[in-house]
């Protein structure tokens, strides 16, 4: 009945637009999905309510797609939940692949929302449920499972990964903390109190870091150049081969995250980089040009980005910046999201669902169709495509908040990434602190002032309990492992 | 090339959103070029949701001769967008969309002045009421119940709201005045994130705007205990106030736009106008003021300046004992 | 050359004690409800001297040579020249404006770090500049620093 709804031709057109703007503003930096979705829903107001959830939700995926295009080709991620990206798609373009990176994140991100869409429309009102057993202890149990898997991305040096963490961890710190007032470290500047922008210092250390370790050279980094025909920019069977786990469980997962009241895309993106380099039977190649550290990831982005639409259009509960936003414009078409919607307004809400799945498809179709083009531009010699970068970079960080401050605060990160790479710190272990660091904090303290201080309420909740316990042994496990390591070394110096 | 091609495609959907949007430029005296229309907050917020609606009716009936360019500058709580318009003293082409940070700013000194001295109120447009909320599962079905249990047990029961040292903040400890109680306050990162926790139980109340609450008041999942009103709301008319349920107090959060020190006279005569035309219209009304249940007000120039006077006790004698004046 | 950690270690070090300090100082070390505002940046701040002072330990230990903290010759010149013309044109955004910002800052990277040819040079920086300004301001109406001359 959805389709029906969808599928006449002025909505086809209109999700081709969306689809076509976002992965335009994706490609952005600073202009990312909520202000993308901002700025476009004043044009939807002419329009018929499902014309334009149609649009904005098709720009929702295209944006999301959008991001991932710089971060692989210059290490420049165009909104947060493609930080992570960078990590392995970016080192697969240098080594002349970044066809098959954009191709199995176009893939991935088709499979995730798809999968999403389907969990959306068969099991909401389970999923809502459940989302809303997720309380502070939860909260706070499940960002210490993701900070224990930080140990994975420490790169060569352990000592220096650890130290990349606790520095993002403090970085954390900056900033309102809501629980007491105190405005931390901000020494009185109103653009500190909101804490270190994720963004600015993403683009920083990833982008501007790369740009300067490549200015040294006139070559700058050596990308190798590939045959970018339709076809060679395709992911070969083996790269799916290869992904085709990570997919699923990227879509699993990111599904549940985006649930979840505060995490988001973002979160859900990390997440699910460090679950593939756990499980993955080559993690040494993590960092290295891995396709599954995109496949996953970007799988687990988009379908977030389907699941915080549950909490959404189920309880009227906005997930995320962006589904506030969405939130905004139902309201200003009349339409109220909440447990009345499925009732009230069952054309609209199968109408959007729909409408998801033909963004999707639309996101697939174009995506492939414009990856040569992209990666073209790749050919670009380094001389010219330096300055261009960093004026990419220093646009982006503007107009995330139209603030000049930022750019200053990215800046400084350039810097700071360029030394950590030449001197092998773990860019990615601080900015995953940075992102993980203040949910952290923030439901550990909202927990205990509900249990007077009481750790039990982190152990007599079940899914608490499970959370905290798969945490501990995370920790505990290496532990066990190196002491046994350690005492079996002396055995054997003992019986030389 | 990628700069090409980003070029072209920039062209399409360049001329593709501008045809759609159709600017006439008129000379009048005032506006006479593009007005920045401030969100001290970020993008899906109150007060974005508020400037957008203001801006939206505005271009859809023509009445801005000028394009209303809508700038999200965030950051610090509202001080940074604040801080921004109080700067652009006597320009009297930026605008930006009012909070009562613009009185307690200063008292937290957080921002240089205050509506009397570095702002110039043009309207404020609603009343945002503030009231307590309970999951039908709760066990309290009345503010009664509610602040029974407290004194059973004084300092158990939590109540969550948005941030520390905020409107819903002083609203519990308004309320723990006036009831003589003693609760937790949970402090929370959005209004959202205190309806997710209060609908999933983790919370035993929650102080809500009525429009974070609403959704869940209409499928029967929710019930509003009081609201810290004068008098009861007229599109929610079975919610009791405080005052009349004995615990007396009044606490709310105000909307409205506002200007920088010494705009021109005909540039806020222009603004009022438009403001009262918006006010008037008849989306503004369904749409904005009845959806979010607030309580419509046009109040302009000095009215607007003696409610705001009005709250510079409120603040300060709150904060104090919150605590938030420390120095 | 090891004296990158080091520098690094000592520096990391000092900045973790005045970060635990600076929150003893002007934090409130428990709250209602057990840590309050200054329990973890301490704690973050005791680790991170743990940490950096094994590091400096190693490094003064070490003989290996560790890497290798600046560039040297060519690579300094080309780094530094690239950094000082970011942050001065990042300095004189607000005054150049973003527009006329981009413009000057590609034309000095293209034509004096690598002697591009300058019909190159300038299309390539009239044609950011151009695009810059066309989605930008135009399109997406992000109000960026103008210049006197009002772009």
């Amino acid at each position: 009945m959805g389709f029906s709804v969808a599928l006449t031709p002025f909505n086809l057109l209109m999700a081709t637009c969306g689809v076509f703007v976002g992965i335009l503003i994706g490609a952005l930096p600073g202009i990312g999905p909520p202000s993308g979705v901002a700025l476009l829903l004043p044009l939807t107001f002419g329009m018929e309510p499902t014309s334009g959830i149609i649009m904005l939700a098709a720009l929702y995926a295209g944006t999301m797609y959008g991001g991932t295009i710089t971060s692989v080709l210059i290490n420049t991620p165009g909104e947060s939940a493609s930080v992570v990206t960078c990590l392995d798609g970016y080192q697969m373009a240098l080594q002349g692949r970044a066809g098959p990176a954009l191709g199995i994140a176009a893939i991935g991100s088709f499979i995730a929302g798809t999968v999403g869409v389907i969990l959306l429309m068969l099991v909401s009102p389970a999923l809502a449920k459940w989302s809303l057993s997720f309380g502070p202890p939860e909260t706070f149990a499940l960002m210490l499972l993701g900070l224990t898997t930080v140990t994975l991305l420490t790169g060569d040096n352990a000592l220096k990964g650890y130290i990349s963490m606790v520095l993002g961890l403090m970085l954390a710190m900056v900033g309102f903390d809501i629980i007491s007032g105190d405005a931390r470290y901000a020494f009185g500047i109103p653009e500190m109190m909101d804490g270190m922008d994720f963004l600015p210092v993403a683009i920083g250390l990833f982008g501007l870091g790369e740009v300067l370790a490549g200015a040294e050279m006139a070559t700058g980094n050596a990308i190798l150049q590939g045959r970018y025909g339709l076809r060679d920019v395709m992911p070969s069977a083996r790269d799916w081969a290869r992904s085709r786990w990570a997919i699923v469980r990227g879509t699993v997962l990111g599904f549940s995250v985006g649930l979840l009241p505060g995490a988001g895309p973002t979160v859900a993106s990390f997440l699910s980089y460090t679950v593939e380099k756990k499980v993955s039977k080559h993690p040494q190649e993590f960092g290295k040009g891995a396709i599954e550290g995109v496949a996953g990831p970007e799988s687990a982005n988009n379908s977030a980005a389907i699941g915080a639409m549950v909490p959404m259009l189920t309880l009227g509960i906005p997930g995320s910046a962006t589904t506030a936003i969405m939130l905004g414009g139902l309201m200003m078409w009349g339409l109220r999201p909440g447990p009345m919607l499925f009732e009230k307004n069952p054309e609209f809400v199968w109408g959007l669902i729909a409408s998801q799945y033909i963004a999707n498809v639309m996101l697939l179709i174009l995506s492939t169709a414009f990856i040569p083009l992209f990666v073209r531009a790749l050919r670009i010699p380094y001389t010219i495509l330096m300055p261009l970068i960093i004026v990419f970079c220093i646009t982006g960080a503007y107009s995330l908040k139209n603030n000049v401050w930022d750019v200053g605060q990215m800046l400084v990160f350039g810097v700071l990434g360029y030394a950590m790479k030449k001197l092998g710190y773990s860019p990615a272990a601080l900015v995953l602190a940075l992102v993980l660091g203040p949910l952290a904090e923030r439901a550990l303290r909202q927990s205990l002032i509900i249990s007077d201080a009481g750790l039990g309420i982190f152990f007599l909740r079940p899914i608490s309990a499970v959370l905290m316990v798969a945490a501990l042994a995370a920790v505990a496990v290496p532990v066990v492992r190196a002491i046994h390591a350690a005492s079996r070394r002396r055995h054997a110096a003992a019986g030389d | 090339m990628l700069a090409l091609r980003l070029l072209s495609v920039s062209v399409v959907s360049a001329a593709l959103l501008l045809a759609s949007s159709g600017n006439v430029l008129a000379q009048a005296k005032y506006p006479s070029k593009t007005v920045e229309v401030v969100v001290p907050y970020a993008p899906g917020g109150g007060t974005d949701n508020l400037m957008r609606m203001i801006t939206g009716i505005m271009d859809e009936n023509k009445w801005a001769p000028v394009p209303m360019n809508v700038n999200n500058r965030a950051g610090g709580s509202g001080a940074v967008g604040f801080s921004y318009l109080i700067n652009k003293k006597g320009d009297s082409h930026v605008v930006a969309g009012a909070t009562p940070m613009i009185v307690s700013g200063k008292i937290e000194g957080r921002l240089p002045g205050n509506h009397r001295d570095s702002m110039t109120i043009l309207m404020i447009v609603a009343i945002d009421e503030l009231m307590l909320s309970v999951r039908n599962e709760s066990p309290f079905k009345t503010i009664d119940d509610f602040v029974n249990a407290a004194r059973a047990r004084p300092g158990m029961l939590t109540v969550g709201g948005t941030a520390t040292y905020s409107e819903d903040h002083i609203f519990t400890h308004l309320f723990e005045q006036a009831a003589k109680i003693k609760v937790k306050y949970v402090p929370f990162n959005s209004g959202g994130e205190v309806t997710a926790a209060l609908m999933g139980g983790h919370i035993d109340a929650g102080v809500m705007n009525p429009n974070e609450i609403v959704a869940q008041i209409e499928a029967k999942k929710a019930t509003n205990l009081a609201v810290a009103a004068r008098k009861r709301m007229t599109d929610a008319a079975d919610v009791p106030t405080f005052a009349e349920k004995g615990y007396e107090f009044y606490w709310e959060q105000m909307r409205g736009v506002v200007g920088p020190a010494d705009m021109a006279p005909e540039a806020v005569a222009w603004w009022q106008d438009a403001l009262r035309k918006v006010t008037a219209n008849k989306k503004w009304q369904e749409l904005y003021i009845k959806r979010n249940l607030l309580t419509p007000t046009a109040w302009v120039g000095e009215e607007a300046n003696k409610y705001l006077d009005g709250l510079i006790g409120k603040y300060e004698s709150a904060l104090g004992a919150l605590g938030a004046l420390k120095k | 050359m090891r004296s990158a950690d080091r520098i690094a270690g000592a520096a990391l070090l000092a900045f973790a004690v005045a970060f635990s300090a600076g929150a003893l100082k002007y934090y409130t070390y428990s709250g209602p409800g057990g840590p309050g505002s200054a329990f973890l940046p301490f704690w973050l701040g005791v680790i991170m001297a743990l940490l950096s002072g094994a590091m400096l330990v190693g490094a003064l230990r070490s003989r290996e040579p560790g890497p290798d903290w600046l560039p040297r010759g060519e690579g300094l010149r080309r780094i530094a020249l690239v950094l000082g013309v970011t942050f001065a044109f990042v300095a004189l955004l607000k005054v150049v404006g973003m527009i006329i910002g981009t413009v000057l800052f590609l034309v000095v990277l293209l034509r004096v770090l690598d002697r591009n040819p300058w019909p190159l040079t300038l299309s390539v920086a009239a044609a950011t500049a151009g695009l810059n300004f066309l989605i930008f301001t135009y399109w997406l109406r992000v109000p960026f620093p103008v210049s006197v001359f009002g772009f």
